[in-house]
């Protein structure tokens, strides 16, 4: 199924690209794929598959760089800042969109960038140590009321710091201390180690550990169950509906300008 | 990393494939935006 996902985002772009507001005869050069995060991670590998994937139908290559920092908006003022002419294309995630409202000063706007194509979507989750006395999410906002708890994420600004802000401040109304990792993979050494009561981060890093039983999933916040861990029910589910973040992954290029439109018919390939 | 290996990876994480047109990818992100933009200002965070 993501295989054919893949292709579809590739020929998604491709399409998008060659419309007759960028240049008739594109891709006539190398296109530059600038990554908001560090290579190996999900969103620098989805990035490669798809421009490895329009490759092998396009005679140029499609350059994969990283250039991480700043949430994700020193690559996104870098796309935003370079010729509308769709070589240069930035991957990115829904960090961008919660940056939107939450930078002040990233230097660039919403209007400087247009997405493409969203190639993947995962949830974010809550889990705690299996010794937790809450066995679902219920019982643990219950638990919450009750007595304060400390829970762990990759960081503050990340989208699963915003979402758990989000849902246990305005949603589940109860009481706790942020504890902000470096990483998702130190929230979570955190969390098996019983030293934070739960941990809200994007699903895939934690899949491992609540498949091998290290950790409970109490709820992922997306309108379905997530096919990796089938068990862990949504927040809807357990009495939160419509309460959802997660992390996509999407391509976006600068948005043409009005003088970046070619005024000549796209010749035919 | 082979492909397959990869394409693996991916699912096994918890990534779910999106298919969306130009269209319909401007439209999911004007929501992505807004809902974003609501769940920071309710908690009031900035950076």
């Amino acid at each position: 199924m993501f295989k054919i996902s893949l292709l579809a985002a590739s020929a998604v772009i491709v399409s998008a690209l060659a419309q007759p507001c960028w240049a008739q005869s594109y891709p006539s050069q190398n296109v530059t794929v600038l990554v908001s995060f560090p290579a190996g991670g999900l969103a620098d590998m989805i990035a490669r598959l798809v421009s490895t994937k329009i490759e092998a139908n396009l005679k140029h290559s499609f350059v994969t760089e990283n250039r991480a920092g700043a949430g994700g908006n020193i690559a996104a003022k870098a796309v935003a800042g370079a010729a509308p002419d769709g070589y240069t294309l930035l991957v990115t995630t829904s960090g961008l969109a919660a940056n939107m409202t939450a930078s002040k000063n990233k230097g660039f706007e919403q209007g400087d960038l247009r997405p493409i194509a969203f190639v993947a979507f995962s949830p974010d989750v809550i889990a705690v140590h299996p010794s937790n006395p809450a066995k679902n999410l219920k019982e643990f906002v219950a638990n919450a009321k009750e007595k304060s708890f400390t829970y762990g994420s990759a960081g503050v600004g990340t989208g699963p710091h915003i979402g758990g802000e989000y849902f246990f401040q305005e949603v589940a109304k109860v009481k706790y201390v942020h504890v902000p990792f470096q990483g998702g993979t130190p929230a979570i050494t955190a969390t098996l180690g019983n030293h934070v009561d739960a941990l809200v981060l994007t699903l895939p890093p934690t899949t491992p550990h609540i498949r091998s039983g290290a950790l409970r999933g109490m709820g992922v916040a997306s309108d379905k169950r997530n096919t990796a861990t089938p068990d862990v029910p949504t927040y809807g589910e357990m009495g939160y509906p419509n309460v959802f973040s997660g992390s996509w992954v999407a391509f976006f290029p600068r948005r043409p300008t009005p003088s970046s439109r070619s005024s000549t018919p796209r010749s035919t390939r | 990393m082979k492909e397959q290996d990869s394409l693996d990876k991916i699912s096994k994480a918890g990534f779910d494939p999106l298919v969306k047109s130009v269209a319909e990818s401007n439209a999911y992100y004007k929501s992505e935006v807004e809902s974003w933009g609501k769940m920071v200002k309710a908690i009031g965070f900035s950076n």
